[in-house]
């Protein structure tokens, strides 16, 4: 170029094999692909305009928001006087705190007995009963 | 013979409960066996409830709370709790139901029954018991907080407030005057019959030497150290604990007799004595409480009108 000279389009080398840069065409090839393309895109759009038209059916059908009907009432019918009757159970426990049973103590201190223990006449009755420190058994 | 024949005719009959013999005695024969069941009732009840050596009593249940706030009582704890704590106050804290972990210390873990007499010997320290005065008993709430370790044990009032609450439900629904007696604690209800109630006091059912007396009313009550005896290491301990020391009580006494105007408090006041030692015969008598102490020697005091001997 800084010799002003031009350079030449690409051309093939004239010892590259003709088949791989030459475009034939036959005519009624052409016209049978062409063919192919329009009748390809008729059907796609015709398929797409009938999907839409079925699930825009499909959805009226079903997602309409219309509750689905009551199912039918099948309680059985039970005569009053035949059914059970169930109890309340008891599960209050009244629990009731008594102060202390015995003669309340005397004071803040033991009390004597309102009559001692005396000496048993002789000869002495058979005890009923010992006081004597608490045995074990 | 002729005093005999002024002796009421008594009926009685003995049964094992609370790990001692409880008997029951009647002035109506008739009444015995119903008198008997009541008691029997009561006493299992009692046991079952009240007991330091049943893993599912309420009390154990209780003192392995101790440290875990307030605990609601069942009107039968709370009843056995209140006359433990009158024993306490009455005496000064001479009988303190505090003393729980103290009896453990000192061996006695299981019913007599099953304790060993003989074992290696124990490390004890002396240590005054916390003190009823520690618990927090709330009697409108029925509720009860033990500090953290601290264990009741109502052996020292529970036999004698057994009694009393047998003697008082049989007098009540039988409409009988009796006795009843808890492993020696005896408490009497209802009009007195006639000659009163004859009661031995020993050391022992088998001893030779003892007392025989008459009793009228409120009840009769023996402490002493000479049963429920064991040793660990060559030492001799025994069931009775000195809340200042938190050990048993070392005493002169081998057993006091005191009748008073309830078993509760006649075990008191016996207990009492026998922890207090020699001033015990002067405080019996400020009290006007019969009393009979027998020293370890055998020899017999009497003090508060007791007598040695018929007038």
């Amino acid at each position: 170029m800084t010799d002003g000279q031009l350079v030449e389009p690409w051309s093939p080398s004239p010892d590259e094999p003709a088949g791989l840069t030459t475009y034939g065409s036959d005519p009624a090839t052409r016209d049978r692909a062409l063919w192919i393309v329009r009748l390809g895109t008729l059907g796609g759009v015709v398929s797409a305009l009938g999907l839409s038209w079925l699930f825009s059916g499909l959805a009226q059908a079903y997602f309409s928001g219309k509750l689905p009907a009551p199912p039918s009432s099948v309680t059985a019918t039970v005569p009053v006087a035949a059914a059970p009757v169930q109890t309340t159970p008891t599960v209050v426990q009244t629990v009731v705190h008594v102060p202390y049973g015995a003669p309340a103590p005397s004071g803040s201190t033991p009390g004597p007995p309102s009559q001692g223990p005396a000496a048993a006449p002789q000869p002495a009755p058979p005890p009923v009963c010992y006081s004597t420190p608490s045995k074990p058994c | 013979m002729l005093l005999h024949a002024l002796q009421a005719v008594l009926s009685s009959d003995s049964f094992t409960g609370m790990g001692t013999t409880n008997t029951v005695a009647v002035d109506d024969g008739a009444a015995l066996p119903a008198a008997m069941a009541i008691v029997q009732a009561k006493i299992q009840e009692i046991d079952e409830a009240c007991s330091r050596f049943r893993p599912n009593s309420e009390l154990s249940r209780l003192n392995a709370r101790s440290g875990c706030g307030d605990v609601l009582l069942s009107p039968l704890l709370e009843e056995a709790i209140v006359a433990a704590l009158c024993s306490a106050e009455m005496t000064g804290g001479l009988v303190d139901l505090t003393v729980g972990r103290c009896v453990e210390d000192a061996g006695y873990t299981v019913t007599f029954r099953d304790l060993p007499a003989e074992g290696p010997p124990l490390e004890l320290r002396t240590r005054r018991v916390i003190g009823w005065r520690a618990l927090t008993y709330q009697p409108a709430a029925h509720t009860m907080r033990l500090p953290a370790g601290v264990g009741l044990d109502l052996g020292a009032s529970g036999k004698a407030w057994a009694a009393d609450r047998a003697a008082d439900a049989v007098a009540s629904k039988l409409g009988v005057s009796v006795l009843v007696s808890c492993g020696g604690d005896v408490a009497v209800c209802g009009p007195a019959p006639q000659g009163g109630w004859p009661i031995r006091v020993a050391v022992d059912v088998d001893a030779v030497e003892g007392q025989d007396v008459v009793v009228f009313d409120g009840g009769l009550a023996t402490s002493g150290t000479t049963s429920r005896r064991w040793r660990r290491g060559g030492i001799e301990f025994h069931h009775i604990i000195d809340p200042s020391t938190g050990l048993p009580a070392q005493t002169p006494w081998a057993m006091v007799s005191v009748a008073a105007a309830t078993c509760v408090e006649a075990n008191a006041a016996a207990t009492a004595a026998l922890i207090m030692g020699h001033s015990a015969p002067a405080w019996l008598d400020d009290l006007k409480l019969p009393a009979r102490l027998v020293d370890a020697s055998g020899e017999v005091r009497f003090a508060g009108g007791w007598r040695a001997s018929a007038a």
